[in-house]
């Protein structure tokens, strides 16, 4: 189940989100997740926000299928960057087989903690064999709303490795470290690579 | 104008094998700290030579803006990699003196692109010789690591 208060939260401050996060370029993390892929390989960028990845994927020559949970985001994905997204949420993820990528850069997050490996096992259902897994997540314990109303779901790396494991994927890479997000706070984070 | 010191480090248990990279990026004006950062990561299958390597180029690729910075790295192989080796290498088109293919070259590809946006100075340190900040970047390499050690 999607949270309405998270979503809500994205409706309502999407351009802000927008602006926050506007590089044009791939940074180092997009940059090795496209090198990674075939040429013209289909990727599903899951939670894509104003679509800002996404734009950079499709120029870098990959088929995106865009999806996020708020309207206001989907709506934006179209404006600033022409990216046909679709409002979906986790729950709609049901292929199999299909994609050579999936993306889900601080989207995860944003699940209850118990249907996050329901939504890995999902993921991992609709990557082809060999397919590659870019996560996005912060870390730590516990579940908390931040000041601006989204849940955040909190998991440490090696839970993380663990229910990467368990569901079926194989990672290969993390990186972690701090950033500023929306809300201001410097956060701790972590990007996980895994393969099917 | 501040300058910053990027401590790196990595760790790999086997070689091939489970391997992390650490990193701790201080900017200082005079003997002022003003901003303290720390990096790890690590990977499943790797080398130590490999994370030494990508312990430096997060560090680099982390500083948004072009800055002064000193890498301070216990790694021989990737300070004489970087600050003589790579003129022959980039001469002979990404070959060694022996004509054969430079190991780890899209690493050393990304770090050169990396160091290019900023003024670096690259020092060597000894390892596992009481530096503070070595013994620091060569735990955070450890926890890096971690996630990938193999289960029993």
């Amino acid at each position: 189940m999607s949270d309405p208060e998270t979503i809500a939260t994205y409706d309502a401050r999407a351009t802000a989100y927008a602006e926050h996060f506007s590089n044009t370029a791939p940074d180092a993390d997009l940059q090795a997740f496209i090198d990674a892929l075939p040429d013209g390989g289909h990727v599903l960028d899951l939670g894509c926000g104003p679509a800002h990845s996404a734009a950079m994927m499709q120029r870098a020559g990959l088929r995106v299928t865009a999806w996020d949970a708020s309207a206001e985001m989907v709506a934006l994905a179209r404006r600033l960057h022409g990216i046909e997204a679709e409002q979906r949420t986790f729950d709609a993820l049901e292929c199999q087989q299909t994609f050579d990528g999936v993306w889900a850069n601080f989207s995860l997050l944003h699940a209850p903690r118990q249907d996050f490996r329901r939504h890995l096992k999902a993921i991992h259902a609709a990557l082809k064999d060999g397919g590659l897994l870019h996560l996005g997540l912060k870390t730590g314990t516990g579940t908390k709303r931040d000041t601006l109303g989204r849940l955040y779901t909190f998991f440490t790396p090696t839970e993380l490795t663990d229910h990467l494991h368990s569901t079926g994927f194989t990672p290969i890479a993390s990186r972690q470290g701090r950033e500023v997000g929306l809300a201001g706070t410097e956060d701790p984070f972590i990007i996980l690579r895994a393969t099917r | 104008m501040a300058q910053i010191y990027a401590y790196t480090d990595g760790a790999c248990s086997g070689n091939p094998g489970p391997g992390g990279w650490g990193a701790i990026l201080i900017a200082k004006d005079g003997d002022t700290v003003l901003k303290e950062r720390e990096l790890k990561g690590g990977e499943a299958q790797t080398t130590n030579n490999r994370m030494e390597l990508l312990a430096a180029i997060h560090s680099l690729e982390a500083l948004e803006r072009p800055a002064v910075v000193t890498v301070v790295t216990d790694s021989a192989y990737v300070k004489g990699g970087i600050t003589e080796w790579i003129h022959g290498w980039k001469r002979r088109g990404w070959k060694t003196a022996a004509k054969k293919p430079v190991k780890n070259v899209e690493l050393w590809q990304r770090l050169d692109e990396a160091a290019a946006r900023h003024s670096v100075t690259w020092e060597w340190v000894k390892g596992h010789a009481g530096h503070p900040e070595n013994e620091r970047a060569d735990e955070l390499a450890r926890a890096g690591m971690e996630p990938f050690k193999q289960r029993s």
